[in-house]
């Protein structure tokens, strides 16, 4: 049960196990019921959706929006699962019907560079997937988490920010050559 | 001048979206002089864009981890709540049976007096035996008809008396109705001038 929000959510927002699970325990019985009276899905599709919402919710805490909302937690968590399901069903529409024909329009737009690009970043998700200790958790931790370097020092336990920095740099520096033979084989 | 670390954590903080207004300006500014730091925003917004998959993808599989804990917990709960149930239902059960075997308890003074008494004594009693599992009714039955007029009566194992009547001279052969008889131990008692024959039967046992 969440007692002290404020306590809550700057631990959620540090991406603390502890704040998810007691966010989940919470409210999945809820979430997963009310979507499942309310919308025709499975209970499985239920439970993926209240998973996405509170990826989303996270987000939305990580930028701030968080902070006002406290008695109406459930509300705002609950209002992202029904835009998510929402779009599922947009998307489902999509491909059932005129999805084609979207998709060659797009690309007639100009949209092969914005395609390239989704490409190039799910390549460097799989490059940070096969990387190992500590630059996988360094780049994960500074750009999903968005710690600070101070804090990685904390968590990672190095005996300085500079040791960070400087370790920060390797491995940005080694995923970026990987990331270029990548792509000249994918040709990108 | 700016160096080239400093160059970088402006990009970086571009990327993630916490640059400042101040700080937005200076990159503005930078990228209108060196058209190269456009080829470090493209690197880190792909890599900013890469750990996001990357991230969202590790937080899902920590939810789905939840996900099973969650379950567990539930079947968990789901077992020890029937476990409950079964260990109350239990309780409730062996209580019951106790306070049903306390029916059955043997009266130690009747139960000495039944081997002290003898058939042969009892103006020829030839039914019903000791100890007899009985049903609906209790048939007793004598040799020869009674000689006098005899007092019967029947004690549960309370030594309560739940039957009683007066068998008349004469009398070869009676039967009691055993139907408003709860489950227990009872005694039947038939009481001559010169003797007490004392009999046991069971209702209900099996």
């Amino acid at each position: 049960m969440i007692e002290d929000f404020n306590n809550w959510l700057s631990a959620f927002k540090a991406g603390k196990r502890e704040a998810v699970n007691v966010l989940y325990e919470e409210f999945r019985p809820s979430f997963v019921n009310w979507i499942l009276q309310k919308h025709n899905c499975s209970e499985e599709e239920a439970i993926d959706i209240f998973q996405d919402s509170i990826i989303v919710l996270y987000k939305n805490a990580k930028a701030g929006k968080l902070q006002n909302i406290k008695s109406q937690l459930k509300t705002y968590l609950f209002g992202i699962g029904k835009n998510l399901f929402l779009l599922r069903l947009r998307k489902r529409k999509q491909t059932t019907s005129d999805a084609p024909l979207e998709f060659m329009e797009s690309s007639e737009m100009g949209a092969e560079g914005n395609l390239q690009s989704i490409d190039r970043k799910k390549m460097i998700a799989d490059l940070l997937k096969q990387m190992q200790h500590p630059c996988q958790r360094i780049l994960y931790l500074f750009f999903y988490r968005q710690y600070s370097i101070e804090s990685i020092q904390t968590n990672l336990n190095y005996k300085s920010p500079e040791v960070v920095r400087t370790q920060k740099k390797r491995c940005i520096k080694a995923l970026q050559k990987q990331m270029l033979k990548e792509f000249k084989r994918a040709d990108i | 001048m700016m160096t080239e670390n400093e160059k970088i954590k402006l990009v970086e903080d571009y990327v993630l979206g916490t640059l400042s207004e101040k700080d937005l300006r200076l990159l503005t500014q930078l990228r209108e002089n060196e058209p190269a730091i456009e080829e470090q925003i493209v690197f880190y917004e792909d890599l900013y864009g890469g750990a996001v998959l990357f991230g969202d993808e590790r937080f899902k599989m920590e939810l789905q981890e939840m996900e099973q804990n969650w379950q567990l917990k539930q079947e968990k709960l789901k077992q020890s709540s029937l476990k409950e149930k079964w260990k109350s239902l239990t309780n409730k059960v062996n209580g019951a049976i106790d306070e049903l075997s306390q029916f059955f308890l043997p009266v130690p003074n009747y139960e000495a007096a039944l081997f002290q008494a003898s058939r042969s004594t009892a103006a020829g009693l030839i039914a019903p035996e000791n100890g007899l599992d009985a049903e609906e009714e209790l048939v007793f039955g004598f040799e020869k008809p009674l000689p006098k007029k005899q007092n019967f009566v029947i004690e549960n194992n309370q030594q309560e008396l739940v039957e009683e009547q007066i068998l008349e001279q004469g009398t070869k052969q009676f039967a009691v109705n055993l139907k408003d008889f709860v489950p227990g131990r009872y005694y039947w008692k038939m009481i001559g001038e010169r003797e007490t024959v004392i009999g046991m039967f069971f209702v209900g046992r099996s």
